[in-house]
């Protein structure tokens, strides 16, 4: 439930067009959820780990992007 | 290699270069502008000498909860920065906590948690309203031990109301009442300001155009005793650090 100054449509507009495609990564003691961002690029997303520490790292920042190789092209 | 080291060397070229330095050039100016297009639209934060004691959470644009919202949305996602609060608690490193706010409200029980988790962390926090604290806002704003607003933000106040969405759940009056009541009970709890005020501020039909609710300017939340003091940065971690020491001192906090 939002409670927000912000009008609803202006809020929600594309949430219909709007269809991410996440890739899990294992990362340290958790999982990283990324998003294709281009040439061999993905955004963090979100994090899943259980050690609270985990979270203050800068690497794994929402929105934060990483590089990744392909095993293929490596 | 850093890029701080890659500039050095752009910077002063070796005297006596290899001769396979040549080859090596062509992959190296194809990784440059890779990273180059990386870092557009960072800011180079200058680096400390020292690991900081206090550390800071921005509360900014929508505060997200059980919905990803669209793209377009710049959101707050709570399922990160409920860790980073545990985080924070346990790390005997961090001192103290300064959240700085900038939002147009959200999500009404992520915010709340966030909320819950800010009031009930055993170190100092400080809070800080810069642009906005609208809505959901309101309870982050109030959670800290201490709470500032700069001269010209904002804090908007009103109901929750229908255009909320609850997947599946038919929204009643009654359900909009009690959520509207957990927000208030919350307020009340933890700021100055009274349950008899806020309602009047929440339910105010002269002060907004189109709408019911208050608008509040830097001041006017001191006034009403929402946030306890007008300040900007200085005074914000001054209060901070004050509270640290008082807590090392062995004094208790709130």
């Amino acid at each position: 439930m939002l409670w927000t100054i912000m009008p609803l449509n202006v809020v929600m507009d594309g949430s219909e067009s709007h269809q991410p495609a996440y890739t899990e990564i294992p990362w340290k003691s958790g999982i990283l959820l990324v998003e294709e961002a281009g040439q061999n690029t993905a955004r963090v997303v979100r994090l899943l780990s259980t050690d609270p520490a985990d979270y203050l790292e800068p690497a794994a920042q929402p929105g934060r992007i990483i590089e990744y190789k392909n095993k293929n092209q490596a | 290699m850093t890029q701080l080291s890659r500039r050095r060397q752009r910077l002063q070229p070796k005297r006596t270069q290899p001769i396979n330095e040549k080859l090596d050039t062509l992959p190296q100016k194809e990784e440059n502008v890779l990273q180059n297009i990386q870092e557009l639209g960072q800011s180079i934060i200058p680096q400390q000498q020292q690991e900081s004691s206090i550390h800071s959470i921005s509360i900014i644009g929508q505060v997200e909860g059980h919905l990803i919202l669209p793209p377009q949305n710049k959101t707050t996602k709570y399922e990160h920065v409920i860790p980073q609060l545990v985080a924070i608690e346990q790390n005997p490193k961090i001192k103290g906590l300064l959240v700085l706010l900038n939002t147009v409200g959200g999500d009404v029980e992520a915010g709340l948690a966030i909320a819950e988790m800010i009031a009930t962390l055993s170190k100092p926090t400080v809070s800080l309203v810069l642009g906005g604290g609208h809505s959901i806002g309101v309870p982050i704003a109030v959670s800290a031990d201490y709470s500032f607003i700069t001269e010209t933000a904002t804090m908007t106040i009103h109901p929750i109301r229908l255009t909320g969405l609850v997947i599946g759940v038919p929204q009643t009056y009654e359900y909009l009442d009690k959520m509207q009541d957990r927000v208030i009970k919350f307020v009340t709890k933890y700021s100055r300001v009274t349950e008899d005020k806020f309602r009047q501020l929440m339910f105010c039909t002269d002060q907004l155009a189109r709408d019911i609710g208050t608008v509040m300017v830097g001041k006017d939340a001191v006034d009403d005793g929402l946030i306890r003091e007008v300040g900007g940065l200085s005074e914000a971690l001054r209060k901070l650090q004050e509270l640290v020491d008082e807590q090392e001192a062995g004094r208790v906090v709130h």
